[in-house]
């Protein structure tokens, strides 16, 4: 990696994702131990909360339907929508619930690192491969194989994923003996893969086979009536956690968190709270218990890490959501503070997608 | 597993990512220690001998990329985290 950093990890932090590239670090640089499979006991730490959103719980539906098969799914959103967790969820709705559930990230790691993490090589069969070692695919046999970041899969690692879901089969690496498991495959993406396969950086034979039962995740900020029943949930459970007695939330803070765009989605909303439990006094979460990038007012807040069309989209969506729910939804009285015709507002209604 | 005591150094000049970091790496049983510059880190690498370090790359001053530069100018392998950005720039639609 460039200039000899080892890894890296982004701002937000997903507690997860420091967790398993720190403790990778260390066992790599210091235990030389090999990296341990993430297997079913990792993660306790988040449940599945839906909330009331009518595209959230349609989501939560079709996955229960999808549960019961042992088709494909195909799980479609932004980062930090929750996409692992419905995974597990489908996992655990399902007749394997007692299998394993495993999950690998396809991005980050090298294509030999990742063929061997998938399935497994053989012992001699590239230099330090010493021993044999059984691919995740082979361990979460009877059980739920989770693909995360199917979508940055080199041209090569695919071939061999698609014979895979086509076959049930595959050999380790340096192998000669096809070994067949039985897994189910939960695979996601926050990847247009539609678009990877029209480009070409994505197979069209892999991508249908991937794309049986497909479930968006709506982003955080298309379900803002699900913000406060979230934000209490994870204020009890962090509180919980920190030992602290945090149980309300300023209005005012509240409705900050509401009106904010949320580009890491409910990700980011945990790291905030938490952020505002650990850091805060409580008993109530105050507005400078808040990140400045919530609390700032104004388009800053709507536009942070936005493309300048996008931006203005979002500022353009703020400000007619903004004046519809100070009008009670009545159009007519939101085109008229806002000095548009109401014609005009119809269609920017239409065009930004607004419900 | 847990990380048995690893000493790990956490460099970052916001004090509430430090605290966050600071937690959650006491979770996992590391000794943490910080610094919240990349002067400090410097220091701090010399006299703590932490076995990893996490390195944001925006700092005043010192930035995380000039403290990896200078460690390796050093022929110090200490393998280092590199903390970036804001969020996820990855998702098409957000480009």
């Amino acid at each position: 990696m460039k200039e000899g950093a080892y890894d890296f990890i982004l701002k937000p932090f997903d507690p997860k994702h420091l967790e398993v590239v720190v403790r990778k670090a260390l066992e790599r640089d210091i235990l030389k131990r090999e990296v341990e499979v993430l297997a079913q006991d990792v993660d306790k730490r988040y449940h599945l909360v839906v909330g009331k959103s009518a595209r959230m719980n349609e989501a939560v539906e079709t996955a229960k339907k999808a549960a019961v098969s042992k088709s494909t799914v195909l799980l479609l959103g932004e980062s930090g929508t929750g996409k692992e967790i419905f995974a597990r969820s489908i996992h655990n709705w399902s007749e394997r619930k007692d299998m394993p559930f495993v999950a690998i990230n396809c991005v980050g790691l090298s294509r030999e690192l990742l063929e061997s993490e998938l399935f497994g090589h053989e012992k001699g069969a590239f230099t330090g491969a010493h021993d044999l070692k059984k691919g995740k695919m082979e361990l979460a046999h009877g059980g739920t194989v989770f693909l995360d970041e199917v979508g940055d899969i080199s041209p090569e690692l695919q071939t061999k994923l698609l014979r895979f879901l086509q076959e049930r089969e595959f050999e380790r690496v340096g192998g000669t003996k096809s070994m067949s498991v039985d897994v189910r495959i939960v695979a996601a993406t926050n990847r247009h893969l539609e678009r990877a396969v029209a480009d070409g950086s994505f197979r069209s034979d892999l991508y249908y086979r991937l794309n049986v039962i497909p479930i968006t995740l709506p982003p955080l900020k298309e379900r803002k009536e699900d913000i406060p029943p979230l934000t209490q949930y994870f204020m009890r459970r962090f509180s919980q956690e920190a030992k602290k007695a945090f149980s309300e939330i300023d209005p005012e803070a509240l409705e900050k968190l509401i009106n904010y765009a949320w580009p890491g989605n409910v990700r980011e909303l945990a790291n905030v709270i938490e952020r505002a439990v650990v850091l805060g006094q409580g008993p109530r979460i105050e507005l400078r218990d808040l990140p400045s990038r919530i609390v700032g007012t104004g388009p800053a807040a709507v536009t942070a890490n936005l493309s300048y069309r996008r931006a203005l989209e979002a500022c353009r969506r703020e400000i007619i959501l903004r004046a519809l729910s100070q009008n009670a939804g009545s159009r007519a009285t939101a085109a008229r503070a806002l000095g548009l015709h109401e014609k005009y507002l119809a269609a920017l209604i239409k065009n930004l997608g607004i419900e | 597993m847990e990380a048995m005591g690893a000493r790990v150094l956490v460099v970052d000049d916001d004090p509430a990512s430090r605290d966050l970091l600071e937690v959650r790496l006491s979770a996992l049983k590391c000794e943490v220690v910080m610094a919240a510059d990349g002067r400090e880190a410097l220091s701090a690498i010399r006299r703590e001998t932490p076995v990893l370090a996490l390195v944001d790359l925006q700092m005043p001053g010192m930035d995380g990329m000039e403290v990896l530069r200078t460690l390796r100018r050093d022929g110090i392998s200490l393998p280092v985290i590199v903390i970036t950005g804001t969020g996820p720039s990855k998702a098409p639609w957000k480009r």
